[in-house]
């Protein structure tokens, strides 16, 4: 299973997406655009990512294994 | 009008975050496409135009703003819902493209 992310908040973007990097850092999102992206994975993943959780998920990895390990998400298994 | 002011405290960057999450999830309800789209880009446009606001009055009336559009697109969400039109948009159709 893989969850692909589709970061259409740049233009030109072409930075390498690795498990370990860093949202703020490698992608140089800044803090609207993390919050567009938990609401864009809250709604595509139907759950509701708390604020807590949502400020120390700052990295591929993490996200991928917040949803992952998250009993609600609705993952579907191609 | 001091002394309002004075009562009030600006909201930190922390309700402006909380806020601007609320507008985008209330935003979700409409099941209007166009609609739906709209409120989301319109939100995602005036919060990164305030962005680099620093003046106390300005955050202020700022966030006041948004509040009361927070309320508009919830009251309005409902609506919408209750005279939504049977057929779906074309752009939210899980079609394979051709």
């Amino acid at each position: 299973m893989s969850i692909v992310f589709v970061f259409a908040f740049r233009p030109n973007f072409s930075i390498l997406v690795t498990p370990n990097a860093h949202l703020q850092k490698d992608f140089g999102l800044d803090i609207l655009d993390l919050e567009e992206i938990v609401t864009t994975l809250e709604e595509e993943f139907g759950f509701e990512i708390p604020n807590n959780e949502a400020n120390k998920t700052n990295s591929i990895k993490l996200v991928v294994d917040h949803i992952v390990s998250h009993p609600q998400a609705n993952i579907a298994l191609d | 009008m001091s002394a309002l002011a004075a009562s009030s405290a600006t909201p930190s960057a922390a309700q402006a975050l909380s806020l601007f999450r609320s507008l985008l999830r209330a935003a979700r309800e409409f099941p209007d496409y166009n609609i739906r789209e709209y409120t989301k880009l319109r939100t995602t446009d005036a919060f990164r135009h305030n962005a680099t606001l620093s003046d106390p009055n300005s955050i202020s009336t700022a966030f006041a703003h948004g509040k009361s559009q927070l309320a508009v697109v919830k009251r309005q969400a409902v609506v919408y819902s209750l005279y939504a039109p049977p057929l779906r948009n074309v752009m939210e159709l899980q079609q394979t493209p051709f």
